[in-house]
């Protein structure tokens, strides 16, 4: 009976291990018997945008249009295939393990980029090779998907539509508090951090109707803040605003070739204590972020809880626009200057090829007839992003006139400008963790679980390199290898 | 001429044996494919540093990754904050579900309506319970601190404060004991009605009853209970991740073992490290269900044993 028992165990083993490599070699062996004259590229959407319905209807639209004409032609079948942003990373992680990588992602933004650094191909070569015109992009936001690993230069995306930040203002309150709006030119000299604080001050009322500047104000009964704004958005859009002696922005918080951690340099500590200051002593924003906020503000919308005055934040959040409509009059002004420079931190989303992906030049094709003009155009539209291609922007510009003819639209068409370089949430070795221990950093201050800015700094700045060590020696022993 | 091979006679008992196996086949099939290959697959794992895409990209790393994890101070925080939670949450659901089960098995009016409610918890998705849960515990607008407020006491901000997180966790713990209470139902319904009466006729009253009955008889309903209790509590995830999210909230207070493991899994991209991870928690769970069942030899009693 042990003996029966036995065998049939031997046999279930050799028989699950069968399956898995027959299921491994089943693709490989369909793929090569497959017809040779039309080739399937996959785009796989869910990192970012464009999985609602509607935006899904375009994706099939371009589908439908693109297999019945250029596609036909070609000999190229596309298929946009959509998973959910929550499982977009783990199902194209199993794709890979698979061997059944999509040929194409996207939309995706820099920080989805940045996850599968390794994964995408540089697209240098084919636009060598098409003699692609580069400049009809605005050239920051070109260059925020090229990175420059270990000497190695590669850019994986051209941008498809672009999401910068600006003050999103709430006018009736403003009005009520009797002070000037923030201009709508960017770089205007006087307006400053200083000169925002100054006005949030007189925004953010106590239940008693006190403001911070009352000598009896009720930090812990606010019912209406004036500043909401990095909690929002990850640390490193705010840090992004600070520079060093050689004028470049501290965003990265490491050396240039990524090895050492500099997250407890002045620049750093000076960014901790301004957003210490926001809180603790201005008191013009909520002290504990997002949950804090949801209470009083209403979930993911402070602005449409008409109890903020200024909101810094992305221009995704057009989706709130309709709610703001109803329930009071806003505007978008420009951001101010801190320390003389003047930054918005930028959202871009792009399309990436696979360097796994097996018919790169026909993923090639789809890819340049996803940023012809026309396409583009329907593409940007759909995301609800603002087209990187300047032939498009004015466009841009009239369609939002023609919908809300008060608000300032230029100031988010004059923010590329002033986009963050290096991107918010561009690539660092072990970008999840150096992440994480960032944005554990800001919550602590803005939760008030710290001792100082310095304390923080220095904590944070031995975790990162900790992980960067982790990182490059694997890195070396693979190399040594 | 060679001996005539003699027949062998097989036993009845190894003939339905043999039935009994075709029978099992196809869960045996299910659980070596979809359980036992991919267990030894993570623990082959475990030992590369593979990032979930490419196999041919994995490096083989020995013991690194179990090295790493003794020197790693976030997976002993998220250790000692799933142990914190378990100790006080397996005791509290036990003796709450036990509570509940004895009340409910007395002779009340409308009993089978309250067992419906309080087993109607248990019934509910961890996401749900969670995303519920994190209504009532807003600090603004939350019912819980309204409640409190009524009696002049300044609520906290229950999700955000370190201090008071994990009770929050607690608190869905305890909503959801209803699904213990059902099992300590079924105990209770067993014992033997014979032992009450026999205690009646030599004078014991109620509470004795329960002491010298009840929990002696219903020991083998704990032992279960604590074992399920254990494996549960280590693998709390979707209450942790709907209420606070990944990183565990503020000061990682809520950075259960399972939300890391999840994070270098999914979100870091180290799947090797994640599965050194996991074959470090199965260790752990198993060294603690051993005791526990080591133990249960000098305190769970059954009807047919004698203890000597």
């Amino acid at each position: 009976m042990k003996k029966t028992f036995t065998v049939l165990l031997v046999v279930l083993l050799i028989a699950s291990v069968f399956m898995a490599v027959s299921c491994s070699k089943g693709e490989t062996t369909a793929k090569s018997s497959a017809k040779k004259e039309t080739v399937k590229i996959q785009v796989m959407v869910g990192f970012g945008t464009g999985t609602d319905p509607s935006q899904i209807a375009v994706h099939e639209e371009l589908q439908n249009e693109f297999n019945s004409t250029i596609g036909k032609e070609k000999g190229i079948e596309l298929e946009f295939v959509t998973v959910q942003y929550s499982d977009a990373a783990q199902k194209f992680t199993t794709l890979l393990s698979a061997k059944m990588a999509p040929d194409i992602c996207g939309p995706v933004g820099v920080m989805g980029v940045a996850n599968f650094i390794d994964e995408w191909e540089d697209l240098t070569p084919y636009l060598e090779r098409d003699n692609y015109d580069l400049s009809v992009f605005d050239s920051q936001l070109v260059e925020s998907n090229r990175y420059n690993i270990e000497g190695e230069s590669k850019l994986v995306g051209l941008p498809i539509g672009y999401y910068p930040s600006a003050l999103y203002y709430n006018e009736d309150i403003y009005d009520r508090a009797g002070l000037e709006y923030p201009p709508t030119e960017w770089g205007t000299p006087e307006w400053t951090y200083d000169a925002l604080y100054e006005q949030a001050r007189k925004m953010t009322i106590d239940k008693w109707g006190l403001t911070p500047d009352d000598e009896d104000f009720d930090e812990d009964n606010v019912v209406q803040y004036g500043y909401d704004g990095t909690d929002w958005s990850p640390w490193r859009a705010w840090v992004g605003k600070f520079f060093d002696e050689n004028g470049k922005s501290v965003a990265l918080g490491m050396t240039d070739d990524f090895r050492t951690a500099t997250m407890n340099s002045p620049e750093w500590i000076e960014a901790f204590t301004e957003l210490e200051r926001q809180l603790y002593v201005e008191k013009v924003r909520p002290r504990s972020s997002a949950a804090a906020g949801a209470s009083l503000f209403g979930d993911n919308d402070p602005l449409g809880s008409n109890r903020l005055g200024v909101w810094e934040v992305f221009s995704w959040m057009s989706y709130a626009y309709e709610t703001w409509d109803a329930n009071f009059t806003w505007n978008i002004g420009a951001i101010p200057s801190m320390n003389g420079h003047v930054v918005s931190a930028t959202n871009i989303d792009t399309f990436v090829m696979t360097k796994s992906g097996n018919h790169k030049d026909e993923a090639w094709e789809v890819y340049k007839w996803l940023f012809s003009e026309d396409v583009y155009n329907r593409l940007s539209h759909n995301y609800g992003s603002i087209p990187a291609m300047k032939s498009l922007q004015d466009k841009w510009l009239d369609e939002q006139k023609a919908v809300r003819p008060n608000i300032n639209w230029q100031v988010l068409l004059d923010a590329g400008e002033y986009a963050d370089n290096p991107n918010n949430e561009s690539w660092v070795p072990n970008f999840g963790e150096v992440w994480d221990a960032m944005e554990f950093a800001m919550s602590s201050i803005i939760g008030g679980l710290y001792d100082s800015p310095e304390q923080v700094a220095e904590e944070l700045n031995d975790e990162v390199q900790g992980y960067l060590d982790e990182y490059w020696a694997a890195q070396d022993a693979k190399a040594s290898k | 001429m060679g001996k005539k091979k003699e027949k062998r006679i097989i036993p009845q008992s190894e003939r339905y044996a043999r039935f009994g196996y075709w029978f099992i086949l196809p869960w045996m099939i299910g659980f070596t494919v979809f359980t036992f290959g991919p267990m030894v697959f993570s623990l082959y794992l475990s030992l590369t540093d593979f990032a979930g895409t490419s196999l041919r990209d994995a490096s083989f790393v020995g013991l690194g990754n179990f090295k790493r994890l003794f020197t790693d101070s976030e997976t002993w925080h998220s250790l000692k904050v799933t142990l914190k939670f378990g100790m006080m949450s397996l005791p509290l659901g036990l003796v709450a579900g036990f509570l509940l089960a004895y009340l409910l098995n007395m002779k009340v009016p409308l009993m089978k309506m309250w067992r419906t409610i309080f087993y109607l918890p248990a019934m509910i998705s961890g996401v749900i319970v969670a995303t519920l849960w994190r209504g009532l515990f807003d600090d603004k607008y939350g019912i819980i601190n309204y409640l409190l407020g009524l009696v002049n006491i300044n609520g906290p901000q229950w999700l955000l404060d370190p201090k008071y997180i994990l009770y929050c966790f607690l608190f869905l713990s305890v909503w959801g004991c209803g699904g213990g209470m059902v099992v300590y139902l079924s105990g209770l319904q067993s014992i033997p009605t014979a032992l009450y009466e026999a205690a009646e006729i030599d004078g014991c009253n109620k509470f004795q009853q329960l002491i010298f009955i009840t929990i002696p008889q219903m020991t083998p309903i704990f032992f279960f209970n604590i074992i399920m209790g254990l494996i549960g509590a280590f693998q709390y995830f979707a209450e942790p991740m709907t209420l606070v999210g990944a990183n565990g909230g503020q000061a990682k207070a809520a950075l259960f073992y399972n939300l890391y493991l999840y994070n270098h899994a999914f979100r870091y991209r180290n799947m090797g490290y994640a599965s050194a991870l996991a074959w470090f928690l199965f260790v752990i769970v198993l060294v603690l269900t051993l005791l526990v069942f080591k133990s249960s030899e000098l305190w769970v009693f059954y009807e047919a044993e004698v203890k000597k």
